[in-house]
């Protein structure tokens, strides 16, 4: 144990240098051009103490971008992509099954259904403003899961493979849904299927401030249950007489997984891979204890997301490539990549 | 003392067509500290089941399965895993986590929710290694382990989950015969030093006699006999159960009654068993 | 919020008077001015066979683009023309039953006087008032059913069209016409070629220099704005899209006397937050279509010392004005320029 906690030290201090570079390295790129110098300029002088020595020489749009537009994008970023990270692991860990990710249950084509159902009808931003769309898809999105949890339940008890499968049925049934408001949408821009694909444009402070302490407390909820996911791969008879109250873990991790799933999904659309990927690669790298997979996940999956968004906003500047598509061909090559240098060492 | 004590233990299971079948019907048995008890009997004749009741992971449809006096279903699980400890068959996948790790996992039901416990367990994980011969391999991870090699890092878990009572459901059934008398060994020698309680279900008979202080014949849900090997090893029952005949004969060492398998004899359905009373089993 | 729908009837009606009068002097000179204004346009308006139409056998050297040399020409059939796809189209008469797939063609066609030969629009076409009563043939890509029952002589569509539905109303023997207008000037030459089409020249001309006129008078009050003095226009014409140059609704911008501040993009595209902070708009449109679009806008993060909303020049426009290629598409040319230069235009 001393040893695992030696270890998560050395990787999470890694991992944290490396989330910091990269949050720098991404606000300082972007379809405006804004010197490198004057971007940690405009940072610095935001510090308290240090801050009032920095001398204002820059314009007021570049202030604007990089606080107003780049950082808070870049926040929201790590905010997400930790979250779908620790949630992948989550659903890996509960299902025991490596290729779960946090959409198995159907929760992304749920909160799809709520988001293209304003859309269709032109009312992202009545209502409540730049809130509607978010708060429609984490409602669907939870009803979602609600009704896969109700279909799955037998006697009391959760089965894994009657979950999934009701999660795929929904799946089917919500993205047969999508499409048809997609083909009813006479729009010349196809606002529906941008937002399914993903994106953090735009998006600004308001959600980052709002998501952090729920996703960090869904966070927080599932690291509590890191050992019990240790112990569940040794099967849940084994750890059910090793104490583990198995299906009150079970529905925990899952509700929790799914929340943090819902929440990121309302508020950037569907982004797909992260959830997959990230954990199965922290997986190979630290081996299978959850006690390390968790937060390593999380700081993995802010790095990969803050880098898979720089790439999609500067690419084809200033055109933006959707989130969800970046995220794909960044991860498929690199995890098989991964998994090539693990069958070689297995071997060796 | 009672360690366990079954009275009148059905159990029904739905079959799927509305009705249910009854896997025990009426059994009831003590078990008490220090004891190692076997459970044999045919396959469905509700072994596996009965162990499921005791170790609190099934409930009984009927009558009902004490544990220290109280039903497994008063204990909180964690205090409960303190001292019951189950040895499955193929307990252990072939996992990455190394042995050690595995090992340490059985001290779960100790720790608080950091994880922690009030002393460290490395001494004891270390000993129980040592003891196992599993020291060398402490760092390697279960996917490069044999099958009879992943039982015995399986019996190292429980063996540091320190446990009064131990459940065996068929521990022996994949591994080799040098492997079989190890590990019975092993839980023979621990059972010594500590006092501890066993309780398997075992399919094979010689081992049974040669471990066992009693045993208890299952056969269709229902106890057909219960005593010491020599009572219960003995040819008319082991025919009558089994449908083949057997030669029992002495182990010329330990003295417990062993069978000598007769091939050719297909008597289960021809034989009477005049053994029993009338059965009334319940039919589909 | 309130929507400030552009509505002018009156002084649209007293200058209508005094263009029927000055429209022969303003043929020949007047589309001229129209060109000079729009910069973004690179096709050579006058005498040039460029799409959307480039008239074949028939009529008299069928300059259309022209603006109109002579009043009242009369068609003559068989005319042959090419559409915006390429596609050769002939017509052996004058089309008697007539169907619109797109609401600013519908608009048009209104406007030729073929409102009686009309007997099928898309769902969307609500101007003039007697297109919502017409019968219905489907959405933006068209009902084949729908068509087919209102048995028409010729379907004119927009750039809204995918290629599917143009092979399934080809496949069903329908005749299709498709038109994709660029720039204002090709804007009117679409009118011109319904005009030689259905045998309407006459009230396709007139239509036209009504137009032209609209869109000098634009560019006479605007034309002494100098070019530092240049107001920077953003567009957001649906949530989080803009226009770059290549496209009539940015030169509508440019005749108004504005710079886009997204010509530098092409087409149809999503705008980049960053980029609009820094060009830093004096003025920004949206569509009045979105509910809640203009609170949107402005609590942009990051947005709120954008010159156009410190200054509160955060304006909405009626899409069926600007997002229609259309007849009307002069009138919101007005409405913009009166919104970016209140002083100059009136």
């Amino acid at each position: 144990m001393n040893g695992m906690r030696r270890r998560l030290f050395l990787w999470s201090g890694a991992g944290l240098a490396l989330l910091v570079a990269s949050v720098v390295a991404s606000v300082s790129l972007g379809s405006a051009n804004i010197s490198i110098g004057q971007v940690w300029k405009i940072l610095l002088h935001q510090l308290p103490v240090v801050g009032d020595g920095v001398r204002v020489d820059w314009p007021g749009p570049s202030e604007q971008i990089i606080l107003k537009v780049r950082l808070p994008r870049v926040v929201l970023a790590v905010l997400i992509g930790a979250a779908l990270s620790v949630a992948g692991a989550g659903f890996q860990g509960v299902l025991r099954n490596p290729l779960a990710d946090p959409y198995t249950l159907g929760v992304a084509s749920g909160a799809s259904v709520g988001a293209a159902f304003l859309i269709l009808f032109g009312l992202q931003y009545a209502l409540i403003g730049s809130w509607s769309v978010p708060l429609a898809a984490f409602c669907t999105g939870i009803a979602t899961l609600w009704i896969v949890y109700r279909l799955a339940q037998m006697q009391g008890k959760l089965k894994m493979e009657t979950l999934i499968l009701s999660g795929v049925v929904m799946q089917a049934f919500l993205g047969a849904a999508v499409s048809f408001m997609v083909s009813l949408s006479t729009n010349v821009v196809n606002d529906i299927l941008f937002w399914i694909m993903g994106s953090l444009t735009m998006r600004g402070w308001t959600y980052s401030l709002l998501l952090f302490p729920y996703l960090a407390a869904g966070m927080a909820v599932l690291y509590g249950y890191a050992r019990a996911l240790n112990l569940f791969a040794l099967g849940e008879r084994q750890a059910a007489h090793l104490g583990v109250h198995v299906e009150r873990t079970k529905l925990i991790v899952l509700a929790a997984s799914t929340l943090l799933t819902a929440a990121a999904v309302s508020v950037t659309g569907v982004i797909g891979f992260v959830g997959l990927i990230v954990p199965h690669m922290v997986r190979l790298l630290v081996g299978p204890d959850y006690r390390m997979i968790l937060p390593l996940s999380a700081v993995a999956g802010a790095i990969y997301l803050i880098w898979a968004d720089t790439l999609a906003r500067m690419l084809l500047s200033p055109t933006e490539i959707p989130l969800g598509v970046v995220t794909a061909f960044l991860g498929a090559p690199f995890f098989a990549y991964l998994l090539q240098k693990q069958k070689r060492t297995f071997r060796g | 003392m009672a360690i366990v004590v079954a009275e009148h233990v059905d159990k029904r299971f739905p079959d799927g067509a509305g009705r249910s079948r009854k896997v025990l019907d009426d059994v009831g048995f003590t078990v008490r500290k220090g004891e190692t008890v076997g459970i044999i009997g045919p396959n469905g004749s509700g072994k596996s089941t009965l162990l499921r009741l005791i170790s609190g992971v099934e409930t009984a449809s009927g009558g009902r399965v004490l544990l220290k006096g109280k039903e497994a279903a008063a204990y909180p699980r964690k205090q409960l895993a303190r001292w019951l400890a189950v040895l499955q068959q193929d307990a252990l996948p072939p996992i990455g986590f190394t042995v050690r790790e595995v090992i340490g996992m059985g001290r779960y039901p100790y720790q608080n929710w950091l994880g922690d416990e009030r002393e460290d367990p490395s001494a004891l994980i270390e000993s129980v290694m040592e003891r196992l011969g599993l020291t060398a391999l402490a760092d390697r991870t279960l996917e490069r382990l044999s099958g009879g090699e992943r039982q015995r890092v399986a019996l190292g878990k429980v063996m540091v989950q320190e446990p009064e009572l131990l459940l065996l459901d068929e521990p022996t059934t994949f591994l080799d015969i040098g492997y079989q008398v190890q590990m019975m060994d092993y839980i023979r020698d621990w059972q010594r030093e500590s006092g501890l309680t066993v309780v398997a279900v075992l399919h094979d008979l010689n081992l049974a006699a040669q471990y066992c202080d009693r045993i208890i014949v299952l056969h269709e849900g229902r106890k057909v006999r219960e005593g010491t090997p020599a009572d219960v090893i003995e040819s008319d029952l082991i025919a009558s159960v089994y449908g083949t005949r057997p030669i029992v004969l002495p182990h010329p060492v330990s003295l417990a009654p062993q069978i000598l398998l007769t091939p050719g004899d297909h008597s289960r359905n021809a034989h009477q068993p005049a053994i029993f009373s009338a059965n009334s089993h319940e039919r589909g | 919020m309130c929507r400030d729908i552009f509505t002018f009837d009156g002084i649209m009606k007293k200058s209508f008077a005094l263009l029927l009068a000055a429209c022969v002097a303003l043929g020949s000179a007047g589309c001229g001015a129209a060109d000079r204004a729009g910069t973004a346009n690179d096709e050579a308006p006058a005498g040039g066979a460029q799409p959307p139409g480039a008239a074949q056998s028939g009529t008299n050297g069928g300059k259309g683009a022209a603006g109109g040399e002579e009043p009242a020409k009369k068609t003559v059939y068989p005319l042959t023309v090419r559409d915006a796809s390429g596609k050769e189209v002939r017509f052996d008469k004058p089309p008697e039953r007539i169907a619109s797939l797109s609401p600013s063609e519908t608009e048009v066609l209104f406007a030729l006087g073929l409102g009686d030969k009309i007997v099928g629009v898309d769902d969307y076409s609500n101007y003039p008032e007697e297109a919502k009563n017409k019968p219905k043939i489907g959405n933006l890509q068209g009902n084949a059913e729908a068509i087919i029952a209102a048995n028409p002589d010729v379907v004119f569509a927009g750039l809204s069209l995918n290629k599917q539905s143009v092979d399934k109303l080809t496949e069903l023997n329908i005749k299709l016409f498709t038109v994709e207008p660029k720039s204002l000037d090709q804007i009117m030459e679409r009118i011109l070629l319904y005009g030689k089409i259905t045998d309407r020249q006459a009230q396709a001309e007139k239509l036209v220099a009504d137009m032209r006129a609209e869109i000098k008078a634009v560019a006479d009050a605007v034309k002494d704005v100098k070019p530092e003095e240049k107001k920077k226009v953003y567009i957001e014409f649906s949530p989080g899209w803009t226009v770059g140059s290549g496209e009539y609704m940015s030169e509508l911008i440019d005749v108004a006397g504005g710079i886009n501040v997204a010509a530098d993009l092409t087409g149809w595209k999503r705008i980049s937050e960053e980029k609009i902070i820094e060009q830093n708009p004096d003025i920004i449109f949206y569509s009045a279509e979105v509910p809640g679009l203009e609170k949107t806008i402005r609590d942009r993060s990051g947005w709120s010392q954008i010159a156009a909303i410190k200054n509160n020049r955060v304006v909405p426009f009626n899409p069926d004005l600007i997002s229609r290629p259309g007849p009307r598409v002069t009138e919101g040319l007005r409405e913009m320029a009166k919104a970016i230069y209140p002083d100059r235009v009136k």
